[in-house]
């Protein structure tokens, strides 16, 4: 009877499990190797987004304004020289108006919709809400929204021409604060948001009779929202929720046009 | 009953095409392990860069107001020591500037431990009666400046990291003869490399 010898088959089989077996330890190794820092790099990122965020806020409260609600600019470019102007920081505009009316006049809202543009414009592709929420009410003491607005043409085989974008600013007068975060938050991405303490006093009332404010900052990554392109007065609902009207205009690589 | 020999080449000889298996297998697994390796460290160091950066641009803005040239400076100096372990430039731009030139900008310029030499596009601040830009900066020793390193050469790829901050600037303006202090927002930019 012949014997075959087996020792040489028995080797390459434990030759091909070993290989089998590194192969497995290599996938696993190229998975890790794709995957490492990711959670590390988005922290990081979520890190600067927020930093971001709170600068912006902290900027828009230090920077000065025109009382008239003119732009600040037309002066340090030297394109306004008929008068002497007057400087203040755009907090004692809003402060003043509080204490008179508890509303923002028309010039403050100005001048904030000017001084927004100007903190943020070279972050272009952005989209923000600055707002006063007040701490024992359910609405805003005020909110303007800055988006995105343009048309796009076909370009056929599913692509597009951009006619023009601009971006608008609406001042809004919603009854619940919670429409951001019912309308907006949720479809937008990722928001970063910067919040801070605000005291505003009324005409008359002392110092520590101060109503508290929250003064917020949302930013996010400039979408395409249904309910954020219907913001105009006559617009369906839920864009009627938001109650806008328009302000401003800018075009890009021009100057900004108030409505 | 003798041992066959049939198909018996020898102790060594009969394993021999086992070793092809474990000789790819060891190639393989080598390689991998070698590519994984240069990944682990190349994140590593980008992830090291991110958090300098962000530590230097906490230290720069502060809480966002630069007063004048003189604080800018001498927050600049509390943060490059000796022996800082980052190649960094930092520079104020107005809010209504272009900054689609800061690369080029930061290639123009050069900064030592005394001295600046910044491009025109970055705003400006008064140091006694001049004026000279807000830009500051630190290069190790030996290192390569940064517009040195944009012009790039042979097969060596050279990264940095550019970020931007808003920051609010106090600044000198004279409107009909008169002076006046007034802050304006602008963009700290910052580029490491």
């Amino acid at each position: 009877m012949v014997k075959l010898n087996s020792k040489g088959q028995a080797a390459l089989m434990d030759s091909l499990f070993f290989l089998t077996i590194v192969a497995a330890i290599t996938a696993m190794l190229f998975f890790y190797m794709t995957s490492y820092g990711e959670q590390m790099n988005g922290q990081l990122d979520a890190f600067y987004t927020k930093d971001f965020a709170a600068d912006s806020l902290k900027v828009i409260t230090y920077v000065n304004v025109l009382r008239d609600g003119d732009s600040l600019e037309e002066y340090l470019a030297g394109r306004r020289s008929d008068e002497t102007p007057q400087f203040d920081y755009l907090l004692t505009l809003m402060k003043e108006d509080y204490s008179d009316k508890q509303e923002f006049s028309g010039t403050t809202v100005q001048a904030i919709a000017l001084t927004l543009n100007s903190v943020l414009k070279p972050f272009s592709s952005v989209d923000y809400a600055f707002y006063l929420l007040s701490e024992s009410k359910t609405d805003f003491l005020f909110l303007m929204l800055s988006i995105h607005e343009g048309a796009l043409t076909p370009a056929g085989d599913n692509k597009f021409d951009v006619v023009y974008v601009n971006r608008v600013f609406y001042n809004c007068n919603p009854q619940k604060q919670d429409i951001l975060a019912k309308y907006v938050t949720p479809y937008v991405g990722q928001v970063d948001q910067s919040k801070g303490k605000i005291t505003f006093v009324e005409s008359g009332a002392k110092d520590s009779d101060g109503k508290p404010f929250i003064i917020g900052l949302d930013v996010w990554i400039s979408r395409d929202l249904p309910v954020i392109k219907d913001l105009d007065l006559q617009a369906t609902i839920p864009g009627q929720d938001f109650n806008c009207s328009e302000i401003m205009t800018c075009e890009e690589g021009q100057e900004c046009v108030m409505k | 009953m003798g041992f066959s020999k049939k198909g018996f080449i020898g102790a060594i000889g009969d394993d021999l095409p086992s070793l092809i298996p474990i000789v790819f297998a060891l190639l393989i697994f080598f390689s991998a392990f070698t590519a994984t390796l240069a990944i682990y460290n190349s994140e590593n160091a980008a992830v090291q860069t991110d958090m300098g950066m962000l530590s230097i641009a906490r230290n720069l803005k502060g809480d966002s107001l630069v007063l004048n040239l003189s604080q800018f400076q001498e927050r600049c100096d509390n943060v490059r020591l000796p022996n800082y372990p980052y190649n960094f430039m930092v520079a104020i731009y107005g809010a209504e500037d272009d900054l689609s030139t800061v690369v080029n900008d930061f290639a123009e310029s050069r900064v030592t431990m005394d001295n600046e030499q910044g491009s025109d596009n970055f705003l400006e601040g008064k140091i006694g009666t001049s004026d000279e830009p807000f830009l500051c900066g630190y290069k190790k020793l030996g290192s390569k400046d940064f517009g040195d390193i944009r012009g790039g050469s042979n097969n060596v790829r050279e990264e940095y990291t550019l970020r931007y901050y808003p920051v609010a600037v106090q600044t000198e303006i004279t409107i009909n003869g008169v002076d006046y202090f007034v802050i304006i927002p602008g963009v700290m930019a910052m580029i490491l490399w």
